[in-house]
């Protein structure tokens, strides 16, 4: 293992250290138009490092393998130029446990059948087009501490999304898993091409205040900024509107909301953090309440407590974002609404001030019309403009259903979320 | 030192193994960065990505491959996967032929000029021009959270393709981000700030960078708990290059990208109006946009793309009419047309796909006097916080920061939340004049998947627009 080469070339150099080696095998197969437009097979095998002496630290990100000697040289000098300040402690003597979540290898043959079994299928219910992706992942972590720990675990991960058109509609579907049993793009393809012929001929509606369903796609997007907004971090430097709120309510008591450093079908699972913490489950939002923020070892003594085993190095982030289904079932939220929009997926989220949580986010794909209780007709050309604070206090359903959720650009911490019912939304029209 | 050998075994392995055409890229990015949060320093962050892309046409499909270990044996390994990967796929799909269009094969060796060189630089000098910039803004009692960054980054590159082309380039960056929030009374008011350009170090002197950066936070203490909402409706609004620039970027460059319009992105960044519009008019003879990856110092400099064809300025829109769009060389091939060098690659470890580079409305001959001459009474929006744009780049937002009233053709009250919401078409037909000066913002444009963030300007001039109508947040 190069990291023990490392480890041997540092160890008399510095006081802590972290290494932790990756070696990924990644396959993606990217479509559009019935055809394949790109294959590729990648191979990456490198080491992030992250050492400290007396009160200065370093992180480096090293590929160059071949010379490693120059490389751990280099970060030896640059260690000794850094300012002194509060430097990352290293966990002490742990015990990890890999949860038994994973296969052992990547099933290209198997995975790249159902990808294309599924195009097929979308084509068969009337689409004009698809274009989308699988991507296949197969990284051994290896991770040394000089506090003596030693851990080795491996993890596959199937990520595919799908966007099918059908006239001016269009339709989304998403499988996130952690092993080929459970890789299912047919149902991601079938609901995509469901959702475009569904959405073929969309009608503007007037901007107002409605009352919306967002969909696990939209849904994730929200829970996702609230977990990163529960970063120490993120509230230090002012990208959070949870500045001052621990113990406080900020949505209604049936919301629960939980980071889980391993979970089946969570994406971004591992035993072990940046640091070499083990990582955990970590309550977020416990019946509407704020409860905890995610720290690293810097930011936890900083607010005075303890590391919840979410390191990364500067920031610490969410590893896989749960959000505890409700009573509802999807039917019983629309016979709820008397005018509103039901929100398949969107696209495209900024902010204007994160301290205020103020953001809008453009509606993409099939949304539709909901009138006196009953889906009207699909709409388009949408933007839902709110703050988060309201958004999560104005929360009124949740279903029963939850669903994982991890695609390009949107959603990057994999989130399993339900359909939840907003009141009072803006959307906005051009 | 770039492996360059290893590139050439890789495009004759590939070529022996049945590869139509192939491609490799030997590429190495060094990035150092070091944040400062409240004035603290962050842990300071090395990074280096050296290794090899390699790119192929088999069976119909194209492949890519990509490894870090520069062994012959590693990277004949890469290429074998690859071309069973390719069997695999090409047994489930019949893919159309891909014509890539034909270019000049050539050699050439390009370069950024450096008083300083990136290896030469050390880990202090970016400790110590951080905390420079952070004591701009750490005596501002207004300004309470407050991140520094200051990130340098090396491309050395070296492309070579079965035609024959090779190209050896070698591109220092330089970027300067703040993310500050200011209180005053019950407002709040917060503001992303990039400056960065290529060439060495100095580059940041060149582009004004701390008397850029002392305005802004003169700006922002100036206005914050100060700013008043306006009537929603439709007013003359002068725009500043900030604005101009991602108006350009968003609303004409991302959809002028080939790939978009023949659906390539669809799952992703989306497809285009440029797909769907009957006329090719896209506003008033005042639209004038170009993408230009020539511009010396900028962010988005190249001089030949990723696939070894010659950099050029292309003109988008020339008098609001639909002149050129971005092409690589798979576009341009199925047109029967040359490529216009827009493929880019953000590391060795991603194909390189149809990307901006610098792009900008063109200057006019207004000065900005002249414009408030002409406003009397309408709204000044010199920069923005938040914005989108929907999927085909058709309905969009821009909500202004720094928005003033303007009062019988003078600068009055800021204003806040002043929302720019309107379709393309609407926007540039809407655009009346536009000034004498020309200035760029750095961002990095993402786009892909595998996601490649790669760096670029936005810029133009001071724009007025006619009747736009604005609303308020």
């Amino acid at each position: 293992m190069i990291a023990d080469k490392v480890k041997n070339l540092i160890k008399n150099s510095v006081d802590q250290f972290s290494i932790i080696e990756n070696d990924v095998d990644e396959y993606i197969v990217r479509f559009y138009s019935g055809q394949v437009s790109i294959a590729a097979k990648n191979k990456v095998l490198y080491l992030q490092m992250l050492a400290t002496k007396g009160k200065k630290k370093v992180f480096k990100v090293i590929t160059d393998v071949n010379s490693l000697e120059n490389s751990v040289e280099d970060a030896l000098k640059i260690l000794e130029l850094t300012e002194e300040g509060e430097v990352p402690e290293i966990y002490p003597k742990a015990s990890y446990s890999s949860k038994e979540i994973s296969d052992k290898e990547i099933e290209f043959e198997e995975a790249l059948n159902k990808v294309i079994n599924s195009i097929e299928q979308a084509y068969e219910l009337g689409i004009d087009r698809t274009a989308g992706i699988a991507k296949l992942y197969k990284t051994k972590f290896y991770l040394l501490t000089s506090t003596g720990n030693e851990k080795e675990e491996t993890r596959t991960d199937y990520i595919y999304y799908i966007r099918a058109f059908k006239g001016n509609g269009s339709g989304f579907g998403n499988s996130v898993s952690t092993s080929i049993k459970r890789f299912d793009p047919s149902v991601a393809a079938t609901e995509a091409a469901e959702y475009a012929v569904k959405s073929e001929a969309p009608k503007h509606i007037s901007e107002g205040k409605y009352n919306v369903i967002l969909s696990p796609p939209i849904a994730s997007t929200i829970f996702e900024l609230v977990a990163e907004m529960c970063s120490a971090y993120s509230i230090d430097v002012g990208f959070s509107f949870l500045k001052d709120k621990i113990g406080e309510f900020i949505a209604p008591k049936e919301l629960n909301v939980t980071d889980y450093g391993q979970i089946e079908d969570g994406v971004n699972s591992r035993s072990f953090d940046d640091e070499g913490t083990p990582t955990s489950t970590t309550k977020l939002i416990e019946s509407g309440r704020f409860v905890s923020a995610i720290h690293n070892s810097i930011t936890a003594k900083k607010w005075g407590t303890k590391t919840t085993g979410n390191a990364g190095v500067i920031e610490p982030s969410p590893w896989n974002v749960v959000v505890e289904g409700g009573n509802a079932d999807i039917d019983e939220m629309i016979k709820e609404i008397k005018e509103g929009v039901f929100i398949t997926n969107n696209w495209y989220t900024r902010f204007n001030n994160y301290r205020t949580g103020e953001f809008s986010t453009i509606i993409r794909d099939a949304a539709f019309y909901i009138k006196n209780g009953e889906i009207s007709h699909p709409v388009a050309n949408i933007r839902l403009s709110d703050s988060l604070p309201r958004l999560l206090n104005s929360i009124k359903m949740i279903s029963q259903n939850t669903r994982w959720i991890k695609w390009w650009g949107e959603v990057v911490t994999p989130v399993k979320s339900p359909y939840i019912l907003v009141d009072g939304t803006t959307l906005t029209v051009p | 030192m770039i492996d360059e050998e290893i590139a050439h075994f890789a495009v004759q392995y590939s070529s022996k193994l049945g590869f139509k055409y192939c491609e490799a890229r030997v590429q190495q990015d060094i990035y150092i960065s070091q944040s400062l949060n409240n004035g603290a320093p962050d842990v300071p962050l090395k990074s280096e990505f050296y290794g090899i892309g390699i790119r192929g046409i088999y069976k119909g499909i194209m492949g890519f491959a990509s490894t870090n270990i520069l062994t012959k044996e590693s990277v004949s390994k890469a290429v074998e996967d690859l071309k069973r990967t390719l069997e695999s796929v090409a047994a489930t799909r019949k893919n159309e032929k891909i014509k890539m269009s034909e270019e000049d094969v050539l050699t050439a060796n390009w370069t950024v000029d450096e008083r300083t060189r990136f290896e030469d630089l050390s880990l202090d000098w970016f400790l110590k021009e951080a905390k420079e910039l952070d004591d701009i803004v750490k005596s501002e009692t207004k300004i309470k959270q407050r991140l520094i960054k200051l990130k340098g980054s090396l491309q050395l590159k070296y492309f070579v393709n079965s035609e024959g082309t090779i190209v050896r380039a070698r591109i220092p960056r330089y970027l300067f981000t703040a993310f500050i929030t200011a209180y005053e009374s019950s407002d709040i008011a917060q503001r992303f700030i990039e400056i960065g350009g290529s060439g060495g170090p100095e580059v940041l002197d060149k582009l004004n960078t701390f008397e850029k950066f002392k305005n802004e936070v003169k700006t922002m203490t100036k206005i914050v708990g100060k700013r008043n909402a306006i009537k929603e409706g439709a007013y003359d609004v002068i725009v500043g290059p900030e604005v101009a620039g991602i108006m350009a970027h968003e609303s004409i460059g991302h959809p002028f990208e080939a790939d978009r319009i023949r659906g390539r992105e669809g799952a992703q960044g989306g497809e285009s109006y440029l797909r769907d519009i009957k006329s090719n008019k896209i506003g008033s003879s005042e639209t004038n946009i170009s993408d230009d990856p020539t511009i010396p110092f900028s962010y988005g400099y190249f001089l030949f793309d990723e696939e070894g064809v010659k950099a050029r300025k292309k003109e988008l829109v020339k008098e609001g009419l639909v002149k050129e769009l971005l092409h690589n060389r798979e576009t341009a091939g199925e047109l029967g047309i040359k490529s216009n060098a827009s493929a880019r690659a953000a590391n060795y470890s991603v194909e390189p796909i149809i990307r901006m580079s610098n792009t900008y409305v063109e200057p006019g001959e207004w000065t900005f006097e002249e414009m408030l001459k002409d406003v009397k009474n309408g709204l000044f929006i010199n920069s923005f916080m938040e914005w989108n744009i929907d999927d085909r780049r058709l309905n969009q937002r821009y909500v202004g920061f720094e928005a003033y009233k303007i009062t019988n053709s003078e600068i009055s009250e800021p204003v806040k939340g002043v929302i720019i919401e309107t379709t393309t078409l609407n926007l540039w037909s809407k655009l009346y004049a536009r000034s004498k000066e020309l200035e760029f913002s750095a961002a990095t444009c993402g786009k892909g998947d595998p996601e490649q963030g790669v760096p670029v300007w936005t810029g133009g001039p001071y724009l007025l627009f006619k009747g736009l109508n604005l609303k308020v947040r």
